[in-house]
């Protein structure tokens, strides 16, 4: 009974100052539901991905948007200049997997639920679409994806 | 940006679930992230600010049995809860709770609440779930409160 379950190990890691309700960011899931165009290397309905999500413009966060979805062992962080509309946007991809790299991806948020976030929004809800998903050309995903405000 | 390791990963990752297809929507489960947004009592540690990740199953939605079970990890351990023959309400149920950090602990005396959810009823089709809640008597300790809100999303597989 002595070493009960700490998530005190995360905290410690975590924990720095927090003026972070003045710059909101978020953290969650997101769930592959659909996918369209071609998926030449596996299919990706069915991915579950962890999520970080920094909207623009928001309070104290800068104007771009960053959205970072990613696996245990990898993943991928888009950054988009100004918000994320329900119109696709370019930003720009980096990947850590084997190795850093760079590239482009198209993203939009078909709905989004606070339809407006501030930086009192505790969380947030979205319904998108990802192109070129996971390094395959010509295919589009997509995704539900919650995510709470952090707290720091 | 692929890399080779990674596809053969997830392959023999989509190759394993495919073998779970069958039961896909009809028993929902959801996956998200919990975080703990204040603390009362007695905590040996403050998870104020803590996030973890969770996946939640409701109890009698779809094919999901009568437990409501709810686990939560981060990287390097985890806990689950249930609450055995029914579901999270706005009162304190004790629930069973084990964890794995070093080792593995059975720990009495867990209670969780539910102070709201959304929607109020989860279908098999729900593709969101809001919630913020209590655990108490096991994180931060078995004389700590945690309050906390979750957001989940419903997995496809």
């Amino acid at each position: 009974m002595k070493a009960a379950f700490s998530f005190v190990l995360i905290a410690t890691a975590i924990f720095t100052a927090g003026s972070a309700e003045a710059a909101p960011r978020y953290d969650g899931a997101l769930v592959v539901f659909a996918k369209s165009g071609t998926c030449p290397d596996y299919n990706p309905v069915g991915e579950q991905m962890f999520v970080r999500f920094r909207p623009g413009g928001i309070g104290d966060n800068p104007a771009n948007t960053g959205f970072t979805f990613k696996w245990g062992n990898g993943g991928y962080s888009l950054t988009v200049p100004g918000a994320i509309t329900n119109s696709f946007k370019t930003g720009t991809l980096t990947s850590m997997f084997d190795y850093a790299g760079t590239g482009l991806a198209d993203i939009k948020f078909s709905s989004q639920i606070p339809a407006t976030i501030l930086t009192t929004t505790q969380w947030v809800y979205a319904v998108g679409s990802i192109t070129d998903f996971d390094g395959m050309v010509g295919c589009t995903v997509t995704f539900r994806m919650s995510a709470v405000k952090r707290l720091n | 940006m692929k890399n080779a390791t990674r596809k053969f990963t997830l392959a023999a990752a989509a190759t394993a679930l495919v073998g779970f297809a069958g039961q896909a929507q009809s028993a929902p489960f959801f996956i998200g992230k919990m975080i703990f947004t204040a603390k009362s009592g007695t905590c040996d540690w403050d998870p104020v600010g803590n996030r973890t990740h969770v996946r939640f199953a409701p109890a009698n939605v779809g094919d999901n049995g009568t437990d409501s079970s709810l686990s939560m990890f981060d990287d390097w351990g985890g806990a689950g809860l249930s609450l055995l023959g029914g579901s999270f309400n706005t009162t304190l149920q004790s629930v069973r709770y084990y964890d794995v950090w070093i080792g593995a602990y059975e720990q009495t005396g867990a209670k969780v609440k539910f102070s709201s959810q959304t929607p109020a009823t989860i279908a098999a089709t729900t593709p969101l779930v809001n919630v913020t809640g209590q655990i108490q008597g096991v994180i931060g300790g078995q004389l700590c409160t945690v309050n906390f809100r979750m957001s989940l999303v419903r997995a496809v597989n």
